[in-house]
Formats: structure tokens, sequence, C-alpha cells
């Protein structure tokens, strides 16, 4: 077998298994080697379904099939995998009954030939953007072990970043995606709200919550996104729409469409090279244009109030029961968000649907707009705050300010990965798009690592 | 801005309200990140809202 399993993205492993040049066993056991030696130092699974994937690709090299065939992946440890425990990053959790089926986007990668290797560390119940945990310890930055991965798909970033896996699955509430993606040097996709189903993903806060992929490759996010459409009757919020396939579309790349850099809020609070990471990727598109999403801090702040408030009324049970088992911090911040008045949350809500509807406008005049996925490149890993607008406030709860207006009103987002010279750490760059349009954002993706502008390469 | 006092006092009240067990040493963290909250909430407050905006908590298209 001549296929470089650790650095081959997913469709060139689909390709290689599909066509005989390579076997799903062989490649199923590159990768677990690869866990094996790397997951020791980088703290990414919690769990390993060893037994699972051989068996799995075992079947594949007798009938090799779905466009995803022979794909190592894990998932975030809030996804369902039949037999195991759904920790959801947590120590409570864990007293649960082994999950009895595979959630429904681990079914549909299934079925699409993908090959699971496990579940992977997360902050605890997502609530956080650092990729540490007190109870399984802290996913590390392949890049460099010494900063964080970031969060709360910490340990999806980790795998998929230092070549244990081809893609993984994060879930993205406020940026738990798209900021990982950025500190780990990935691409990363969030999709429309509604789109991909929920059901069997532990929630944090279900008005808001995602699923999402991390990949090395824009094609690859793709590939994994087409494969886990479908309805799905057991998650209310899903809309009720077709399949809609984004892979055969990626080949148009970013002709014809109108792009903007957001201006106003995305243009202060974080540090100089993540505004020129976006200045970058607009000087490749030819974009000259500044658009501004109106009362974006607001819509920052509305999204913090929902996700304190919808989070500690979720865990309110477990809060007066087993306050001692949680990480202090995410529980002090449940606490917290638990005593919020009814008037706060009320409004929270209505500036989500005033700002939705002024965002929205907004897409008559363009298609893609452009803003920083985070303030920074990756903190130190246990390093408490950053400075934003001159004042130092908690990493914890600030990484995802870029992120978070647009989750909080349910826009598809990519994250590209860029690389500047004289750093050794990546910075994302995050593309939005209008509803229900993940092709738009992902061919922009495409165009840019065709390019050479974004790039994800493995730290090995 | 909410002074501190009042802030505890809010706390105190919730929390035997909600019978939620917030042990003395937390009192501080938590304090804290009602603070936080406290800016973010003043914050949305800033921009004017009709009465009659629909809070509908489901994003649709």
């Amino acid at each position: 077998m001549t296929l470089d399993v650790l650095r081959a993205s997913a469709g060139q492993i689909a390709t290689a298994v599909s066509t005989g040049q390579a076997a799903a066993r062989a490649v199923t056991a590159a990768a677990l080697a690869q866990v094996d030696a790397r997951n020791p130092q980088l703290n990414a699974f919690t769990d390993i379904t060893r037994d699972r994937a051989l068996a799995k690709a075992s079947a594949l090299d007798a009938a090799p099939r779905g466009p995803l065939a022979g794909v190592p992946y894990a998932v975030k440890n809030l996804y369902d995998i039949a037999g195991v425990v759904t920790r959801a990053g947590s120590k409570i959790n864990r007293d649960n009954a082994p999950a009895h089926a595979d959630a429904f986007v681990v079914e549909k990668l299934e079925a699409a030939g993908a090959v699971l290797l496990g579940a992977l560390d997360m902050d605890e119940y997502a609530y956080g953007f650092t990729g540490e945990n007190v109870h399984d310890g802290n996913s590390l930055n392949p890049h460099d072990q010494r900063h964080m991965t970031g969060g709360s798909s910490g340990g999806s970033a980790a795998a998929v970043a230092s070549g244990m896996v081809a893609f993984a699955l994060g879930s993205d509430t406020n940026g738990s995606v798209r900021v990982p993606a950025s500190l780990c040097g990935l691409f990363g996709l969030k999709p429309t709200y509604g789109r991909l189903s929920r059901s069997g993903v532990f929630p944090f806060v279900a008005s808001l919550d995602h699923v999402g992929v991390l990949a090395r490759a824009a094609a690859d996010l793709a590939l994994a996104y087409d494969a886990m459409q479908g309805r799905d009757a057991a998650d209310p919020a899903q809309a009720p729409r077709e399949v809609e396939p984004v892979t055969p579309l990626l080949a148009q790349g970013a002709a014809g469409l109108r792009v903007a850099v957001a201006g106003d809020y995305f243009r202060c609070g974080g540090r100089a090279d993540c505004f020129a990471a976006v200045d970058i990727v607009a000087s490749a598109l030819g974009v000259t244009r500044e658009i501004v999403l109106p009362s974006a801090a607001a819509a920052r702040a509305a999204a913090f109030v929902i996700s304190a408030a919808e989070g500690a009324a979720f865990h309110l049970a477990r809060l007066r029961q087993r306050p001692q088992d949680f990480d202090a911090a995410v529980r002090d911040r449940l606490f917290a968000g638990a005593m919020i008045p009814a008037e706060a949350v009320l409004r929270a809500q209505k500036l989500r649907a005033w700002f939705r509807d002024r965002v929205n406008a907004l897409f008559a005049d363009v298609d893609i707009i452009l803003t920083p996925a985070t303030p920074c490149r990756a903190p130190l890993s246990g390093q408490k705050t950053i400075e934003i607008d001159g004042a130092e406030v908690p990493v914890r709860a600030n990484l995802g300010i870029y992120t978070q207006p647009i989750s909080f009103i349910g826009l598809p987002a990519v994250t590209v990965p860029l690389w500047t010279p004289g750093e050794h750490l990546p910075i994302g760059v995050q593309i939005i798009g209008p509803p229900w349009r993940e092709d738009l954002v992902l061919r922009v993706a495409y165009e840019l690592e065709r390019k050479g502008i974004a790039r994800a390469p493995v730290a090995i | 801005m909410i002074d501190d006092a009042s802030l505890s006092a809010w706390c105190e009240a919730m929390a035997a309200l909600l019978d939620l067990p917030v042990a003395r040493a937390d009192r501080g963290e938590i304090l804290a990140n009602l603070r936080l909250i406290a800016r973010q909430i003043a914050i949305v407050a800033e921009v004017p809202l009709d009465d009659l905006v629909e809070p509908a908590p489901v994003f649709r298209a």
C-alpha cells in the first residue's frame, strides 16, 4: 500500500479503498497505530473502539462501498456510540448506561463506509472554548503541545491535526467547531441550524446546538456533510429539507460570488494578525467591499445570556444533586446562569429575531461575509485570560467572540486555516453564508485551498 | 452598574429559591460570573427593541 494514511485526505482514502488500491483493514491499522503513538501526548481520545473499527474494515474489504469507504474518523464524546457511555466531557454522565445505538449522523457516516475509531475529549458539557477538561485531561495542540486546542471540540481538532483520523465530528453551539479549527489549523464546518439531525447528541443549549465537522481539506468537509444529510423525525428542530449535496458544486469555486468583509465589531478586539488573516483571504478573492452586521456586539452578548440561562436550565437537576462532580469552573458558570432573570432572557431572544432579520437582509446584496474565526492564535494550555480591547478577559468565555453572533442566528459557516510567515501556529478565517447555502461557504473554502491560501498540514 | 452588595443578595436569594447548593467557597466565582452576565445584559439592553418583536427561539430561513 503506497497511500500515506496519516496525511491522505478522506477523499483519497475512499478512492484507494473503493478501487482496491488500499485495504480498509490496513488503513484502519495504520490509523490506530497513529492513535497509539500520539494520543498519550495529545489526549485526543477518551474511548478507542478498536474492535469495532477492525471489524468494519474487514467487512469493507469484502465489499467496499460508500463515498467514505475505509475513511477513519472519530466523534466528540457527546455523540452516542452503541456500547459506549456518552460522557459529554463529564464525570456525572459516566454513571449512565452505554448508548444502545449510534447517533443518527454516526449511522449515516457508517452507511457511507467510514470507520469509527472512537470518542474524543471535550470541555465538560461543551461549556468552554479551551479544550480543557478536569476529568479527562486537556487536549493539546498538535502543532505545539504547550498550547491549547481550543474547544469545546478540542479532542476532535487534536485527532485530525495529528493525522489520527481524516475527519472528526464536533458540535458547535457558540463556536465549538470553528474555534478549535482556527487554533489547530483545520477546516471546520458549522452548517445551518436545523440542517443536520442532532438525535443521539447530548445537548448543551438546544436552541443553538449544531452538528459540525473538522477536516484537513474543504472537500472532506463536503464529503462528510453530504453523507450526514437526511431527515430524522427524532430531532424536532431539523428543517424539512431535501438532501442537497454540495460535493458536486465545489469546483465552481468563488467565481461570481459577491463577497464582503465584516467591519465594525468584527474589526475590533482581536490581535492584529486575526484581521491580517481576513485581509489575506479578501485579497485572494479580490474583495474590497466592507459591510456592517448591525449590533453584532449585542448579538454576541445575547448569545452569551441565552447560553448561560438555557444551559443552566438543562443542568439544573444535576446542579442540585451532584454539584461536587462538576468541573468547578463550569458549575459556577451554570449556577450564575440559573440566576438570570426571565426579562433578560426574553430580551436576548427578541434581539436574536431582530438581528437575524437584519443580517438576512444583508444577503440580498452579498453572498459571503468574511470575519476572523478567533481573536488570537492558540493561547498556552492552562492560560486563563486573553486581552480583548485592552482588558484581560477569561479565555474560556471569549475565544468565540467572532463566532457567537453567527451561530446565534444559525447561519452556515466554515473556518479556513491560514499559516503566515514567522508564525508557528495557524489562525482561522470565518466564511459565512446565507441560510441553507452550505454550498457557497464550502465553495469559497475549496477555492482558497486550491489557491494555496488555506491549508491544513498534518502535525506528525 | 449593579453594585456587589446587590449582586450578592441576588445570588443568595436565587440560590435559596432554586434550591441550589452554593458553597460559601464558590460564592466569589459565582459573583464574578454574575458580573460578567450583568455586563452582557446591559449590552443587549442598549439596542432599542419594539415590544412586538417576536422572540421565536428556533431559527427559520
